[in-house]
């Protein structure tokens, strides 16, 4: 829900313009922007701690005080990082991992989500107010039972058709996509979403003798797409950041994601900070791209879906 | 091929009736006019038509085929929505298509519908462009298009020009008429807007409260209103409505007593009505003449006057009930002066106290 | 043609909407629904898969009552909850005022307050271990530099705790700024533009009229840091391993634990639904504080 407003208010935002500048002295307006600038920098200061050190060479970490600007760039670290063992395989495992956690949270949550929003059945009601329900369910304290039932799907993993006696879908990337595969809140964002749709164009399609898969895969899917849009970078952000699930269902080095590798990287014995901070600017610097490329599109998204077409 | 049949038709939402009882047949080729107030259930009963919404009760045939259980998509109907309902990520072109796409068109028979469709109302060179970019007359122009590559047997349109300005609404009219006149399908149009009516129906179906009122040629409602709803409706500006009561009924005259005009006797049988009846009595305005030329005279005092060049419009209204005349010309008259009028007997309408005419002539 | 009945014939299409429904509801059943009820289901059992499973009854559940462990546990997970949330909301507030109006370089504040939401928590948590570093992080620097002596953050009983909370409410303020920031928009500009003719301070347009209008975003948001911050995992299991001491063990922490540690499942269950009501009673008023403000 948050971090669903921080997609579509900053259009919002934009489209209000009242401009108190010009009622606002100046002497205040500088420490103002004063203010800002320090809560700016402050929030910042992290960020730029970690890419500084991740450019600092061996020694110059364990000066104290720390220099903030490095003295050298030291862009060896980053190869460090690359040359790790096993930091291709992580990255192609956090891939598919966010990659299949993202797809499927699209066609799934759009299917389902459009049912809910468009179609009429017999128990639409139950099935939306489980949904709804479901939202409400703290993932992070299902750990157990999760792990349980990904090991004891049936005929995966050697397992037999009551689900024992094999490891399950543990230690697969269906494994560690099935708990963030769907979520009632990528349903609901759709159903909302599909909801406010214009009727007719459906309508008109049925008319056209269209049926409901191709209504919805030729007329309502490309309408959503400011709504895929959102759902799609909140799925690739979250799962790319998830570590708990990758954690539990796995236990094979080569299942690690990266935010499992950067963890064994820093509680390792041998860990250097400067290379730790280079894997965390690497690791961090794609879901920035990510929103900062995706911030326009979905306020664009936002506002294109305004109009009347 | 396509004419329709409507029997029993009822439509309810929970308790609510939209629809009563409506029993209708529109024959082939005939451009049929729903009209009614907002909320009557014109919609309603076009939606029945199309097979979006199922019939209560009542039974659809459609070119003598029963079609209330098949499905929208099945049934041999195009239809234009009020909002065009165009696709806006598609083409003009793919907008056009769609419908060909549905029915598995070979691609080189789709190209060849959609230039067809296209040339016949005007938008060839946009067919590349997307919706959002034509102005509202093209849009609306496109959505035809795209019933009329279904090659439907009937038309169905719903208040297809109300987002349209004045000047284009004008135009578009005209070339409605003409587009039923070159493709000789049946329509089937709703609006709310008795003009359009009046100027595109070869029949009218009004409307009021899901229930139909009278159906006939524009001219036919025009001088023949069946009900005192209908006599209100059609006509701009309506229908003067002055109460009164009946004298006397002599089988061939009938004589009532009625606000501003007295005692006046009307040439009707006056069947059904007896002396002490209470009636309304019913002059358009455009009947009314300025000066004493007519049989029945009396005066009124225009309250404004407004001026439209080709005609003049007094409002006259007295104790809350309004009154209007409408002369030709350009007549020399003055807010708050007395003014003689007068009409023709014929011209005068009666409605009983249910309403229903009772001066109708009725065809024989 | 077939002729069916008109009410259900062409009309009904119940089973293709299953079919779109069912691949995302039976991911629901398997991933959470399941989860849910089997977590009550194993909290009367001692399952441990090492040994045969036994009906416990609520012994795990009388077992908790007296963990002096799991005691600490929620008294930590209610000071790190309060901790977070109230100085989250504060500033989120703060920056979501400041924000609310157009002035150059807006979007570009915007989007940096966002950005440690965007971080992956073991990122965050990694660069904010080394921010504590005691013998070469940042953080003692500028102690020493500002004459301070420095401290052992993270490994200090006293201290581990507020070091978490201070990482978690720089991840966390963005978010609040964001909700605060749609709640704003939905402030009626008039009302300003009324309480600047009646002469009100820029104080007193923000404590008795922002503040006020925004009450039920505002509750809401709190509900959703406090169920947030009840599961709070990540940066434990990163930053602290629980230590010193237990002095920064929380629930979900501690059930982790207790499942993957000492393979007691059971036990494990048994915390979980604890902490799943808890939630649910928060989530529970809060979504109804949301519905009354949507109204
Ligand atoms: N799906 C529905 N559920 C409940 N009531 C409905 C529904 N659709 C229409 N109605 C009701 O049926 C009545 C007729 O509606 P309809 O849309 O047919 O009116 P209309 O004649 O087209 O009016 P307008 O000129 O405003 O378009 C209205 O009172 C409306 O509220
Ligand atoms: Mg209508």
């Amino acid at each position: 829900m948050s971090v669903v407003a921080s997609q579509s208010t900053p259009a919002r935002t934009d489209e209000r313009s009242f401009s108190l500048s010009r009622f606002i002295p100046l002497g205040e307006r500088i420490v103002g922007y004063g203010l800002l600038l320090f809560a700016a920098f402050a929030t910042m200061a992290p960020f730029l701690w970690m890419v500084s050190t991740s450019l600092k060479a061996d020694a110059e970490v364990f000066q104290f005080p720390p220099s903030f600007v490095p003295q050298g760039l030291e862009w060896q670290n980053y190869l460090d990082v690359i040359y790790l063992p096993d930091s291709g395989r992580q990255l192609v495992n956090s891939l598919v991992f966010a990659l299949g956690s993202t797809i499927s949270n699209l066609v799934f949550c759009s299917l389902a989500g459009y049912a809910l929003a468009r179609m009429q059945f017999r128990g639409k009601t139950i099935v939306f107010a489980l949904v709804v329900g479901l939202l409400m369910v703290p993932a992070q304290s299902q750990i157990v039972p999760v792990f349980l039932i990904v090991q004891k799907i049936p005929f995966a993993g050697g397992n037999d058709w009551l689900g024992n006696s094999g490891t399950g879908l543990l230690n697969t990337y269906w494994g560690m996509i099935l708990p963030t595969a769907a979520t009632p809140f990528g349903i609901f964002l759709m159903r909302q979403f599909f909801t406010r749709i214009p009727i007719e164009y459906e309508e008109s399609a049925r008319l056209d003798g269209a049926k409901s898969f191709t209504i919805f895969w030729r007329i309502l899917l490309p309408l959503a797409r400011p709504a895929m849009a959102v759902l799609g970078v909140l799925s690739f952000q979250s799962a790319w950041n998830e570590f708990i699930w990758p954690l539990i269902l796995t236990n094979s080095r080569d299942m690690a994601t990266l935010q499992i590798g950067l963890q064994l990287l820093q509680s390792g014995p041998d860990a250097r900070w400067n290379v730790v901070m280079a894997m965390a600017t690497l690791i961090t610097m794609p879901i920035i791209i990510v929103f900062l490329f995706a911030q326009r599109f979905v306020i664009d998204g936002a506002v294109t879906s305004g109009v009347k077409g | 091929m396509a004419e329709l049949e409507l029997s029993g038709v009822s439509k309810t939402y929970g308790a609510f009736n939209a629809l009563k009882d409506v029993s209708l047949e529109i024959g082939d080729g005939e451009f049929a006019v729903f009209v009614g107030p907002s909320g009557c259930g014109k919609s309603t009963l076009l939606r029945l038509i199309a097979g979006l919404d199922p019939v209560s009760e009542g039974q659809i045939a459609i070119g003598g085929k029963d079609v209330t259980s098949s499905q929208a998509g099945q049934r041999p109907i195009a239809m234009v929505f009020q909002n065009y309902a165009l696709y806006p990520h598609m083409s003009v072109y793919d907008n056009i298509a769609f419908p060909l796409q549905m029915e598995r068109r070979s691609k080189d028979e789709i190209r060849a519908e959609v230039a067809r469709a296209a040339q016949i109302v005007q938008l060839s060179t946009r067919l590349q462009d997307k919706p959002s970019k034509l102005s509202g007359g093209q849009r609306q122009r496109v959505a035809i298009a795209r019933a009329i590559v279904r090659k439907p047997g009937i038309f169905l349109m719903d208040e297809p020009l109300s987002n349209l300005d004045a000047a284009l609404r004008m135009e578009m009219r005209s070339e409605l008429t003409q587009l039923h006149r070159r493709l000789g399908s049946t329509m089937v149009y709703v609006t709310h807007d008795q003009l359009e009516a009046m100027t595109m129906a070869d029949r009218i179906v009004v409307l009021n409260g899901g229930r139909v009122e009278q159906v006939g040629p524009p001219m036919e409602l025009y001088h023949n209103p069946a009900n005192l709803f209908v006599a209100g409706f059609i006509g701009s500006p309506p229908m003067n409505f002055l109460a009164g009561t009946v004298r006397s009924v002599d089988g061939a005259t009938v004589s009532v007593d009625a606000l501003r005009i007295g005692v006046v006797t009307l040439p009707f049988s006056g069947e059904h009505l007896y002396a002490g009846d209470s009636v309304t009595l019913g002059v358009r305005p455009e009947a009314l003449e300025l000066g004493a030329g007519r049989q029945v005279q009396f005066s009124v005092v225009p309250e404004a006057v407004e001026r439209l060049g080709l005609h003049t419009i007094v409002h006259a209204g007295e104790e809350g009930r309004p009154f209007t005349a409408l002369f030709n010309g350009d007549p020399k008259l003055r807010a708050g002066e007395a003014i003689n009028v007068s009409v023709d007997r014929s011209s005068v309408q009666v409605f009983d106290a249910d309403g229903i005419s009772r001066s109708r002539r009725t065809e024989v | 043609m077939s002729s069916r009945s008109a009410t259900v014939g062409p009309f009904n299409r119940t089973w293709g909407a299953y079919a779109f429904l069912a691949p995302a509801l039976l991911i629901l059943f398997l991933s959470l629904l399941l989860p849910a009820i089997a977590t009550i289901g194993m909290s009367f059992t001692d399952i441990s898969f090492l040994r045969p499973t036994n009906w416990v009854g609520l012994d795990n559940y009388f077992r908790l009552m007296a963990d002096g462990r799991f005691q600490q546990a929620i008294g930590n997970t209610i000071y790190y909850t309060l901790g977070v949330t109230f100085p989250t909301m504060a500033l989120g507030l703060l920056a979501a005022v400041a924000l609310n109006r157009k002035f150059p370089f807006r979007i570009v504040f915007r989007t940096i307050f966002y950005l440690p939401v965007l971080t992956s928590l073991i990122a965050a948590a990694v660069v904010w271990v080394y921010l504590y570093e005691p013998y070469s992080g940042p953080v003692n620097g500028l102690f020493v530099s500002l004459g301070l002596g420095p401290q052992p953050w993270l490994s200090s009983p006293n201290l581990a705790m507020t070091a978490l909370i201070i990482m978690a409410v720089w991840r966390d303020f963005g978010t609040a700024m964001i909700i605060y920031l749609a709640g704003l928009q939905d402030i009626p500009e008039e009302i300003y533009e009324a309480a600047r003719l009646d002469g009100a301070s820029k104080f007193s347009i923000l404590w008795r009229i922002t503040v006020p209008m925004l009450a039920s975003v505002t509750f809401y948001l709190m509900i959703i840091l406090i169920v947030q911050s009840f599961q709070v995992f990540g940066a434990i299991y990163v930053m602290t391993g629980g230590g010193p001491l237990g002095s920064t063990e929380t629930i979900v922490f501690q059930m982790y634990q207790t499942a993957f540690g000492y393979t007691e499942f059971g036990y494990s269950a048994a915390m979980s639904t604890v902490l799943f009501f808890v939630i649910l009673l928060f989530s529970l008023v809060g979504t109804k504080i949301m519905r009354r403000g949507e109204a």
